[in-house]
């Protein structure tokens, strides 16, 4: 079995409040890998930590004190390389365990070293399709230009003339009309969709080994939404391209994905086969996952009544407890006492079909 | 969530760049208090000071000479007197100046929001029509029609220069705009008034305002200097850390430096507190990342 | 290419906007100016100026009273809209040549400084925002406005003071004509650090860039592995720059008189003070004229700048 092309182990990540004093857990103990030609599908709900994970991967994270521990493992050229080697030497923890830690971190010299060890790797291995395209646009210039700049800085022996054929055929590729005009497009000129479609055609146009996109049918009405899945797949098995894609949305999920993983609250809480997730029929799922599909395939199920009334006053430190508690309708009174006091693993059920719930505990 | 937990970055209480913080907030705190200490004293007369008594045995002596701690003029009059009275010129004058420019800058930067294009457009010509006035022309005019009265000179400084912050908050503005705030702001029923004072200036341009505000007090007391130079500022007896320099200077190429050197120092020691104030202001209520 | 030949109109659209708003600016100002001279003490010199343009002799020489405003600005205005400034009550020469080869002094000496002032400000900004050496940046950030805080003339002297002192060598100029290098290095460095000019850049930029740095496209540059200084470089320094550099050269063409008083450099600040002091009237009057002109010149070429490198100028 060949290596992952990507391996996440054991990623946390803080982000510090000021104004509150309070250290936010967004991401916790987050480990999953990607494999060679394999599309990862990541669903959760809003703030859940989606987008902190690919930041976190593409080493972009800039608030505060960021990651915290862990191992990210890109697979080039038959070897690994830790990007986040040696971080423990750059940040002291005292009391992980405990409700009151201290994290210390030096954040000048790892950004240093952490944007080092990234020069090679970004572009050429990894690129990343932004989730709020007209933002991630540079304003002043055309998004032609901008294309063409990342095909030239990571295709050497280009020139400018070819550089700008790719582009445009990159642009006709993802069902942009009359591409060579829309080469010389400013971003603030072009639609939502438009912008998101040249910012998939930017992401790929590096030809990086991984694509990491943050929900990229958004934007899109449905039909375009089916071209671009239907170009993803494509270029997937044209490259040998493999991909992690967010989305809210199921049907990419099932159209794209092989595998998927639950986000709650800066947890894994399911992680699977896309079949094994999307069973909706299935009752092997994570109660938060369960409402999720509910709510998506079984529209009768009203789940608005559904939420529990819950004493938030007496809920104890948030890292004690499973993280779905304040909200979980499943809590059956034998397993009531372990929800409380801890957080569960993730269990495993049956062929790599992982859940963090106690009541799966066998 | 849990309470009370510590982030602490490379600032650890050790390195140095704590104990340059702790330094600068005792230089800030110890410059400032004395200048409102001086300023307290010499209104309010709690301690006499002959600041026109003139010693003839020691005209332009140096510092630490017996009976004047700073030494003395070329009249022998003593620079450390004339020092604490001379903050009489400048701390409601500057401070006038500074208001002014903050208060119809940001009124002026402000009403661009309403994007009425008449409205614009006089906001525009009025600005433009104040930054092409050269300023040192205005100030020798309005000094040569009325009097050298420091409350004309500042208003003079302080009205031009509102452009400069007008400028300032208007392009903000279009920034926010860009980003669909103002427009949010408006369907989402915030009123007009709070929209402008909180919102845009509160929120988004107060880090700004406290920068151009330290940089105008310099702006200010710099220039009262400089029209002393000219014979414009602050008149003789009174005392202005301006025309001391000024006095001083006409005895520094043979040879006595004291005598300009000591109300120099006090410019630049207290400008600098002003611009420190505002940046540890600034740090304070800063949250954008590093 | 349709796209491409869109760009020209908007081009002259603001460049005739620009035009006409300066000129209109210019006209409102010598109203005040022209206001402000007849308030001033000393009226009859004004009386004796308007005769001298030449025109309207009988017209004035009737009615000995106090003139009229209203004609005394438009015989001025239209005698100088035909380039006729009058001549200098103080020398008898015509002012406007004067004036003009004093502004050309004083141009020199200002671009000389926004130069210098560029090329110690950049670095600093640079080292300030990339956050390499946090402590060289803060020790020469506090240093640049330690030295700008100091009173302009009073660090002049004690530069005089030194370079006779020490270097037993006289930094003035004796002789207009023959102006060297040296005699001229010393004014322009001093007009950098007394005009405010270095904190202004510095503060300024640093706050613009980092406040673009911050923005989603230049992460998702970083995420490309582009050279983030290309995708700040319009937006955070280009735009700033522009505006901050027309904004002061209208200040130094105030700040410049101290710097010429002391070192005896022939320029317009001196020329200003000069007809202020002697109530040399049409001298004043159009050396603000001209200065207002230049001043409004700067503003139009940042302007134009700013349309040609801003793609999104001719939307707005
Ligand atoms: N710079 C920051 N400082 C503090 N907290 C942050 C910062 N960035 C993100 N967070 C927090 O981290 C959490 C995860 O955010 P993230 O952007 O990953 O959400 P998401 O899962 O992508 O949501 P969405 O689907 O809405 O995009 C959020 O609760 C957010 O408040
Ligand atoms: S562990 Fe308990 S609280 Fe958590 S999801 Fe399972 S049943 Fe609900
Ligand atoms: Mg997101």
């Amino acid at each position: 079995m060949t290596k992952p092309i990507l391996e996440v182990k054991d990623l946390s990540v803080r982000f510090f409040l000021e104004k509150e004093k309070v250290l936010l857990p967004a991401l916790n103990q987050i480990s999953f890998h990607v494999n060679n030609n394999e599309v990862l599908g990541i669903v959760g709900e809003s703030g859940s930590g989606k987008s902190i994970t690919l930041l976190s991967i593409l080493g972009l994270l800039q608030a505060n004190p960021g990651i915290i521990s862990g191992e990210i493992l890109f697979n080039a050229n038959e070897a690994n390389i830790n990007t986040l080697e040696d971080i423990s030497s750059h940040i002291e923890i005292e009391n992980f365990e405990k409700a009151d830690e201290k994290i210390t971190k030096k954040t000048n010299t790892w950004n240093k070293l952490h944007a080092s060890r990234y020069k090679k790797i970004l572009g050429n291995q990894v690129s990343m399709v932004f989730q709020n395209p007209r933002l991630a646009f540079n304003p002043y210039y055309s998004i032609g230009k901008q294309i063409s700049e990342s095909i030239l800085l990571h295709q050497p022996n280009t020139d400018k003339e070819s550089a700008k054929k790719t582009a445009i055929d990159w642009l006709k590729r993802v069902k942009m009309e009359a591409p060579e005009l829309r080469y010389n497009n400013n971003p603030y000129g072009l639609s939502g969709g438009l912008c998101q479609r040249a910012m998939i055609a930017m992401a790929l146009a590096s030809e990086p080994s991984l694509l990491v996109a943050d929900e990229p049918t958004t934007g899109l009405d449905t039909t375009i939404q089916g071209d671009i899945l239907t170009l993803l797949e494509e270029i997937r098995i044209q490259q040998k391209l493999s991909m992690i894609i967010v989305s809210h949305d199921f049907n990419v999920m099932h159209r794209l994905a092989n595998r998927v993983l639950v986000y709650y609250n800066g947890f894994i809480i399911e992680e699977g086969n896309t079949n094994n997730i999307l069973d909706y029929t299935s009752d092997e799922h994570h109660p938060y996952t369960s409402l999720l599909l509910n709510t998506e395939f079984n529209q009768h199920v009203d789940v608005i009544n559904k939420t529990k009334d819950t004493d938030n006053s007496q809920s104890k430190s948030f890292f004690n407890q499973c993280p779905y508690y304040n909200n979980c309708l499943k809590v059956t009174p034998e397993i009531s006492n372990k929800c409380q006091s801890s957080i569960p693993p993730l269990l495993p059920l049956h062929d790599s079909h992982k859940i963090r719930c106690w009541r799966f505990e066998k | 969530m849990r309470k009370n937990n510590t982030y602490v970055s490379e600032r650890s209480k050790l390195s140095l760049k704590y104990w340059f913080d702790i330094t600068v907030i005792i230089y800030c705190l110890v410059v400032l208090g004395s200048v409102v200490i001086a300023y307290t004293i010499t209104t309010f007369e709690l301690v006499a000071f002959d600041y026109d008594e003139m010693d003839f045995d020691a005209i332009l002596s140096p510092p630490l000479s017996a009976g004047h701690i700073l030494g003395t003029d070329y009249l022998g009059r003593d620079l450390f007197s004339r020092l604490l009275l001379g903050t009489q010129a400048y701390l409601v004058p500057g401070i006038m100046a500074v208001s002014i420019a903050i208060f119809f800058g940001s009124l002026l930067g402000g009403l661009t929001v309403f994007g009425s294009k008449s409205a614009k457009k006089v906001i525009k010509i009025s600005t433009d029509l104040l930054q092409t006035m050269p300023r040192l022309v205005l100030l020798l005019l309005v000094v040569a029609i009325f009097e050298a009265n420091i409350y004309y000179i500042m208003l003079v400084v302080g009205i031009t220069n509102i452009p400069t912050i007008a400028d300032l908050i208007s392009r903000r503005i279009d920034i926010l705009r860009d980003k669909s705030f103002i427009e949010a702001s408006i369907a989402n029923g915030t009123p007009k008034y709070t929209l402008i004072v909180k919102h845009i200036l509160w929120y988004n341009c107060r880090i700004l305002l406290i920068g151009q505000a330290a940089l105008g007090m310099a702006e200010a007391i710099l220039m009262e200097t400089s029209l002393s130079y000219l014979g414009f500022g602050v008149q003789e007896p009174t005392p202005s850390w301006g025309n001391m320099v000024q006095s001083g200077t006409n005895y520094l190429l043979q040879g006595n430096l004291w005598s300009s050197t000591i109300p120099a120092l006090a410019i630049m020691f207290v400008l600098l507190a002003f611009y420190l104030v505002s940046e540890v202001i600034i740090k304070r209520i800063d949250r954008s990342p590093d | 290419m349709i796209f491409r030949a869109g760009i020209l109109k908007p081009i002259s659209k603001t460049l005739f906007k620009e035009f006409f708003s300066s000129v209109f600016i210019i006209i409102l100002l010598s109203m005040i100016i022209f206001f402000l001279v007849y308030i001033s003490p000393g009226e009859s010199l004004l009386q004796e100026y308007l005769l001298n343009l030449g025109g309207n002799e009988e017209e004035f020489s009737e009615n000995s009273g106090p003139i009229n405003i209203h004609q005394a600005y438009f015989s001025w205005l239209f005698a100088s809209m035909s380039g006729n400034f009058g001549v200098s009550n103080s020398n008898g020469l015509p002012v406007l040549g004067q004036v003009l080869e004093f502004t050309a002094n004083t141009l020199y000496l200002t671009f000389s400084a926004l130069l210098i002032s560029l090329c110690i400000t950049l670095p600093v900004v640079m080292i300030t925002v990339s956050n390499t050496f946090p402590t060289l940046s803060r020790f020469t950030n506090i240093l640049i406005r330690l030295l700008s805080f100091l009173p302009l003339f009073w660090v002049a002297y004690i530069l005089i003071y030194i370079s006779t002192s020490v270097f037993d060598y006289y930094p003035l100029a004796t002789d207009y004509e023959e102006i060297t290098a040296s005699q001229f290095i010393l004014p322009v460095i001093l007009l950098c650090l007394g005009s405010g000019v270095l904190v202004e850049i510095v503060q300024q930029l640093t706050y613009e860039i980092k406040r673009v740095l911050n923005e989603e496209y230049i992460l998702c540059a970083r995420a490309k592995g582009a050279s983030v200084f290309k995708h700040l470089f319009k937006e955070g320094i280009a735009f700033p720059l522009l505006n901050l550099l027309s904004n002061r050269i209208a200040y130094l063409f105030g700040a410049t008189i101290i710097i010429e008083q002391i070192f005896g450099w022939p320029g317009i600040g001196r020329l200003l003070w000069q007809a202020t002091q002697d109530r040399d009237i049409p001298l004043l009057l159009c050396a603000v004229i001209i200065c207002a002109c230049v001043i409004r010149l700067s503003h139009f070429i940042a302007r134009l700048i700013y349309v040609l490198i801003n793609p999104r100028a001719s939307h707005e």
